[in-house]
């Protein structure tokens, strides 16, 4: 059964049109690779599931669920998390409380309570510390959580923002280039995680990413965009042979090579 | 260690603060009064814009609708002092709530003009609305009285206050490590990734509306009480943009700076009494100054007389 569905959806940006007429689905389970040249749409897409932006036209529905009327804010308790594809990280917090403020909305303390300091809603706070640690913890980050985000290298930034989105326990992680800027032996650790994800805990994944090996490695579909358009979907095998790939990425000559 | 330290300083300043008003005498103990109805509001700046990231030259209006609310309730319907204070606290909270609603649209610069707009109209509005408010006349306010006694002096009053500043003092401490407060600072931070974390900006935004609003109030409705008169004139734009400089000045995000900033604005006046007309502009100079080289506030000053002490004492060891 598919879990996210895209229909149909169109959205441009003062003529220009940045999505057209897409359509595909992502199993439950699943691992879809979106890929194609810059420009393509794809974070475009990507924001609009997380209701960033709001296509003018086609659905997009979770769960069963049209996304039409959610708010971006919403989207989190459905169960679907994201990182971004330029990080947006609390860049003046400790990586610990980034990792904390992925997981408070979950708990939902009445605001007297804590304004006064009850025993109740303080063991309630520390049950979410608690679960944050294990969370850093899993993620190793123990070693680095007391220290601010904006003072770590790029790379464990990323783990950063990844070890939030996963403190949501979503259904359905949205990835934007979780391997850029990184070197093969990073590459490969990112491929890895992903599939331990859904592997182990049977998140589904929705990812954007160059990296082709990364994507051939870890996806089970791929979804090619161009200029807004779907102009490939199929296993990963099969869309690196199909022409209006090659065509798209290495232009009219490679193609009739 | 640290920590104990900070414990030492905490009782230390507690100490200072209870022991202040001995040897004064009644004109010293006004004083100390207005500093802490002054650092009351401070503290509500710091939820508001040192927390919540949000903007207001209006908060005179929510210390005039407290002042006006808690007065009113006590002369015409005969309530009790407590109580008249926490129903100006509430008064004020619910405007908060009705200003919060442009700062969901706009940010910055517009909301400025918005804040500045409300505290405009309430002015306006209790000027107007003699029979109320007794408009140009104003109000006469009772003395404070705690469970049907009178407070005659301003030396037992300052003690009510303090209590109070204290009280709200542990409040905002606690919104600060809270879920709710972290959550608004997380989307202070960045919107975008809060948001995508779950995190609601509109009940977030309001809370820290209503929560600066209220506290204003009650500062406000403390503060009539001490003067035992209310005139509208009391809650001009010269006092929401003093109140602004006072918060900016002590510190945002510190309550010992709110603090500072209270005694900031409360003392200044009197100690450049003798300069009369340039004291505009050394007010001026010394908000330029301090956004330009303390950024933090007075209170990051201490600080890092605070971490320069630890350093040395660090090398000694």
């Amino acid at each position: 059964m598919a879990l996210l569905e895209i229909s149909k959806v169109s959205l441009s940006f003062s003529g220009l049109r940045a999505l057209i007429d897409l359509s595909f689905d992502v199993a439950e389970r699943g691992i879809v690779g979106l890929i194609g040249p810059n420009g393509a749409g794809k974070s475009t897409l990507l924001n609009c599931i997380s209701c960033l932006y709001r296509p003018e036209n086609g659905q997009i529905r979770f769960d069963g669920r049209d996304l039409a009327d959610c708010k971006s804010h919403q989207v989190a308790a459905l169960g679907i998390r994201r990182t971004f594809q330029n990080l947006e990280l609390f860049r003046e917090a400790s990586v610990r409380e980034n990792v904390t403020l992925g997981l408070v909305y979950r708990y939902k303390l009445p605001l007297l309570g804590e304004l006064f300091d009850l025993p109740w809603s303080r063991a309630m706070q520390r049950a979410a510390e608690d679960e944050a640690n294990r969370i850093l913890k899993s993620c190793e980050l123990s070693e680095v959580a007391n220290i601010r985000v904006s003072e770590l290298p790029y790379g464990l930034q990323k783990s950063v923002e990844l070890a939030r989105a996963l403190a949501g326990h979503p259904k359905l992680l949205l990835l934007d280039e979780p391997a850029a800027g990184m070197n093969p032996e990073e590459s490969r650790r990112v491929a890895k995680t992903v599939r331990r994800l859904r592997d182990e805990d049977g998140i589904t994944v929705l990812l954007i990413e160059h990296d082709m090996r990364v994507v051939m490695t870890v996806c089970d579909r791929v979804v090619v965009l161009d200029h807004g358009e779907k102009i490939s979907e199929g296993s990963p095998a099969e869309v690196r042979r199909a022409p209006a790939v090659i065509k798209a990425y290495l232009g009219d000559e490679a193609a009739h090579a | 260690m640290s920590l104990d330290i900070r414990r030492i300083g905490v009782a230390l300043v507690l100490l200072i603060l209870v022991g202040l008003p001995f040897g004064l005498g009644n004109y010293g103990y006004y004083i100390l009064a207005t500093i802490m109805i002054y650092s009351i509001v401070s503290l509500s700046l710091n939820v508001l814009i040192g927390m919540g990231g949000q903007i207001s030259i209006g908060h005179a209006g929510f210390w005039a609708l407290g002042a006006y609310a808690s007065a009113l309730s006590v002369v015409k319907l005969g309530f009790p002092f407590l109580l008249g204070v926490t129903l100006g606290g509430i008064v004020a909270a619910l405007f908060g709530a009705l200003v919060a609603l442009p700062a969901l649209r706009v940010q910055g610069h517009y909301l400025a003009i918005a804040t500045l707009g409300f505290a405009l109209f309430i002015q306006q509005v209790l000027f107007e609305w003699e029979w109320l408010t007794g408009g140009r006349q104003g109000l006469f306010v009772p003395r404070p009285a705690l469970f049907g006694v009178e407070l005659q002096s301003d030396f037992s009053y300052y003690y009510v206050l303090l209590a109070t500043f204290l009280l709200l003092a542990w409040i905002t401490g606690n919104f600060a490590k809270s879920h709710t407060g972290r959550s608004l600072m997380a989307l202070r931070m960045s919107t975008i990734a809060a948001e995508s974390c779950g995190i609601a900006r509109a009940r977030h935004i309001i809370i820290a509306f209503v929560m600066s609003a209220f506290f204003t109030g009650i500062s406000g409705a403390l503060y009539g009480h001490l003067l035992g008169h209310l005139s509208t004139e009391t809650f001009s734009l010269a006092v929401s943009l003093s109140f602004l400089t006072m918060a900016v000045i002590g510190g945002l995000h510190s309550r010992a700076g709110a603090l500072l900033g209270g005694a900031y604005l409360a003392l200044a006046p009197e100690i450049l009494r003798e300069f009369k007309d340039a004291q505009m502009v050394i007010y001026g100079i010394t908000l330029i100054l301090c956004v330009q080289f303390l950024p933090g506030g007075l209170i990051s000053l201490v600080e890092k007389i605070e971490r320069a002490v630890w350093r040395t004492s660090d090398g000694a060891s």
